[in-house]
């Protein structure tokens, strides 16, 4: 029999089969795998904001002849498309600062700013924030130090529905990004200014059921306060969410092959939680003038999120994901269809967490218990990824990979002990020799 | 494995966000329009329950659709499913559009989704954070940024592909081939053309399955501000601690060239992805 599985093993080894089932088997056991197999198996829940992303991509750019910063009158042309076409919001995902500071602005978009009506979308430009470390070059903490200037901030100013918001993803150890910064304070002295991510933007403007735009504000202000005024209080009651990283539950990845991707309903009406469109087919640039590339159907922007981003390879905005790598803009429609979600699920209370995990930690005690080890690790890996399905639907992502991580936390060192009790207790019987399989 | 599979599947279904209900989806989008003749004077050139419709760019097309030329020297391009495309002019000037926008969220799609988190098709988390699956691997670069100073030529180390190699430049969407039929696994590629402070350009790396890496690079204006007592040597090493390793390649041109054995084994090293784990104070 041993010879048997020896030759079938040396077969599946030689033919390249085996590396392919050691690869699946070390994949289950990732938990970035688990948390992309959970997130894919979550879909798009009810509250999903639809997003259209208006691609700023290597066609675009040479279509444009765009070297360097992307032409401003071009993006202008856009977010006046977008408005026109009905969009719930718009996001500018582009550095709005200029090379030099005597650069002049954009004369489209300068002129398209002062004139934004109050009845259009949300316009959400992005403000771009430096970052220094506490102390020196290398070493220390990364902190905001100052928001740069644009010189669109005259023609935005005293517009309520012009926004300066924050795009800042949350990069881990290993330059992976699942969490996003929900907003962003740059202090100056005791006062300073909050950024809103575009997610809290979405969460408290842009949300059908939803108006928490004073919230909002109050909410910023509050961090203010907080974060550069020392001030300690428990601060307003809206948003729910109150860490400034928060887990972002991705719902699709970079698919730029499919035009549209998920369906939700919105606005009484089936729709695709993405749809993905070169700018290039919308837009026309040459000669420093934008102009359509002609009429336009409402459909892409009506009722929906715009955001004009980019996924050009000069942007280098590209991140590795539990769904694999995206540019920053696709993160960032992520961010917006979860962008309820991510604000204002409530978590579990500690006790009710901690009860979750020890349920799922004695599972998984009884699977190692009773189960061969493959069947086990199966048993645990689907356990797993339905645990954190649920608990992610109904207290938020980050509940669910919370639970899920002391589970198997719990779970490791539960394997370690009782494998070094068992050697412990066996060593009056068999001595030194217990550290061999009988 | 195959009850394994029908666990997914039920899970899939189950799963309350995974739609496994049939609800119509447009079939296709008009992507591009250039009417002429009869088209432009009517403008109606799609059919829809009965009535003729104006084409809009990006409008949606639902099956039971039909797209209309009159004359065939309009041009009306239709997008569909998974990016193909029909073309209506003078060899088409008729389509009849059928099926649904795959809209990844078909049992079949969250299946597939979920074989290709365990094949790794979709570049999750590749070791060197540049490259995917089989693609040589340039361990000195990370995803994202990598900064080096404007320097006429650059070099580059990577692992694993199949030779001949080639490398090609990619600079304002344009790419251009450095060099071709590399057999060894590194190179020097000279940049035509001066290079300016934060331009952004990339070096592709494509192996003979022209499965490919590429490497963005970033110009940086200046040096991180690091202590420079030591040498190249000590720079190099302290470049490389920097901001998860984004100055890793800089710190390989500082070396490259030099014909100081240690500064060869440094590059080597830095080649094959080592960083400093500590950088001193």
């Amino acid at each position: 029999m041993t010879l048997v599985i020896a030759a079938l093993a040396a077969l599946f080894m030689l033919s390249g089969f085996g590396s392919s089932i050691m690869n699946a088997h070390d994949t289950f056991a990732k938990a970035d795998r688990l948390a992309a197999i959970s997130l894919i198996l979550s879909g798009v829940p009810d509250n999903a904001v639809p997003v259209t992303l208006l691609d700023v991509d290597d066609v675009t750019r040479k279509a444009w002849g765009s070297r360097g910063t992307t032409p401003h009158a071009a993006l202008t042309e856009l977010v006046r498309m977008a408005s026109a076409g009905g969009a719930r919001g718009i996001l500018v995902d582009f550095d709005l600062t200029l090379e030099t500071p005597e650069s002049p602005a954009d004369p489209a978009m300068l002129a398209f700013l002062q004139n934004y009506p109050a009845d259009a979308p949300i316009l959400m430009l992005v403000r771009k924030i430096g970052f220094a470390r506490t102390d020196g070059a290398s070493g220390g903490s990364l902190m905001a130090a100052s928001a740069a200037a644009s010189p669109y901030d005259l023609a935005a100013a005293g517009k309520p529905n012009i926004m300066w918001v924050t795009t800042l993803n949350q990069i881990g150890a290993d330059r992976s990004v699942r969490q996003i910064r929900l907003w962003q304070t740059v202090c100056d002295g005791a006062s300073g200014m909050a950024y809103p991510s575009a997610a809290l933007v979405t969460a408290g403007y842009l949300t059908p059921d939803m108006k928490h735009d004073e919230d909002l504000h109050i909410f910023l202000d509050w961090r203010v306060a907080v974060e550069c005024g020392g001030k300690a209080d428990a601060g307003p009651a809206w948003p729910p969410a109150r860490d400034q990283a928060a887990y972002l539950p991705y719902v699709f990845g970079d698919d730029s092959a499919s035009p549209a991707l998920l369906k939700i309903r919105s606005g009484g009406r089936d729709t695709v939680a993405l749809r993905r469109i070169s700018a290039s087919r919308l837009v026309k640039y040459a000669d420093g003038h934008a102009v359509p590339a002609g009429e336009v159907d409402r459909d892409p922007f009506e009722g929906r999120i715009a955001v004009i981003g980019a996924s050009y390879t000069e942007s280098a905005d590209v991140h590795e994901t539990p769904l694999g790598t995206m540019p920053g803009s696709v993160i960032l429609a992520n961010s917006i269809v979860q962008a309820q979600t991510l604000v204002e699920t409530v978590p579990p209370r500690p006790t009710l967490q901690n009860v979750f995990a020890l349920c799922l930690f004695i599972a998984f005690a009884v699977y190692a218990r009773c189960l061969v080890p493959i069947v086990a690790l199966v048993s645990i890996g689907l356990t797993s990824v339905a645990v954190l399905v649920a608990l992610s639907r109904s207290f938020g992502y980050e509940s669910g990979l919370e639970t899920v991580g002391v589970a198997l936390t719990g779970f490791a060192l539960f394997k370690l002990i009782d494998a070094l009790g068992n050697i412990i207790l066996d060593i009056p019987k068999r001595g030194w020799r217990t550290i061999f399989k009988t | 494995m195959k009850a394994f599979l029908l666990s997914l599947l039920m899970i899939a279904c189950l799963a309350p966000g995974a739609a496994c209900a049939d609800e119509p989806v447009p079939a296709g989008y008009v992507m591009d329009i250039a009417l002429v003749g009869a088209d432009a004077a009517e403008k109606t050139v799609i059919v829809r329950d009965g009535g003729e419709l104006p084409a809009k760019l990006m409008m949606p097309l639902h099956a039971g659709d039909v797209v209309f030329l009159r004359d065939p020297q309009s041009a009306l391009s239709i997008e569909l499913g998974s990016g193909e495309t029909v073309r209506l002019g003078s060899q088409l000037t008729r389509y009849r559009v059928e099926g649904e926008i795959a809209t990844g969220d078909s049992t079949w799609g969250v299946l597939t989704a979920i074989a290709g988190v365990f094949a790794g098709e979709d570049e999750q988390a590749p070791e060197n954070m540049v490259s995917k699956g089989g693609a040589p691997k340039v361990l000195m670069a990370v995803r994202g940024t990598n900064f080096v100073t404007a320097r006429p030529a650059y070099w580059l180390g990577w692992e694993g592909g199949k030779a001949p190699y080639t490398v090609a430049l990619l600079r304002d969407g344009t790419e251009t081939p450095l060099a071709s039929g590399i057999t060894g696994m590194e190179g020097t590629f000279a940049i035509a053309g001066p290079l300016k402070p934060k331009e952004k350009f990339a070096l592709v790396l494509r192996d003979a399955e022209q499965q490919k890496v590429q490497v963005r690079l970033t110009i940086a204006e200046a040096l991180p501000d690091i202590p420079a007592t030591g040498g190249p040597l000590v720079v190099s090493a302290r470049l490389t601690a920097l901001d998860d390793g984004a100055w890793s390649i800089e710190a390989a041109q500082i070396l490259a060239g030099s014909p100081s054995a240690a500064a060869k084994a440094l590059a080597e090293k830095i080649a094959a992805g080592w960083r400093l784990q500590d950088p001193p104070q």
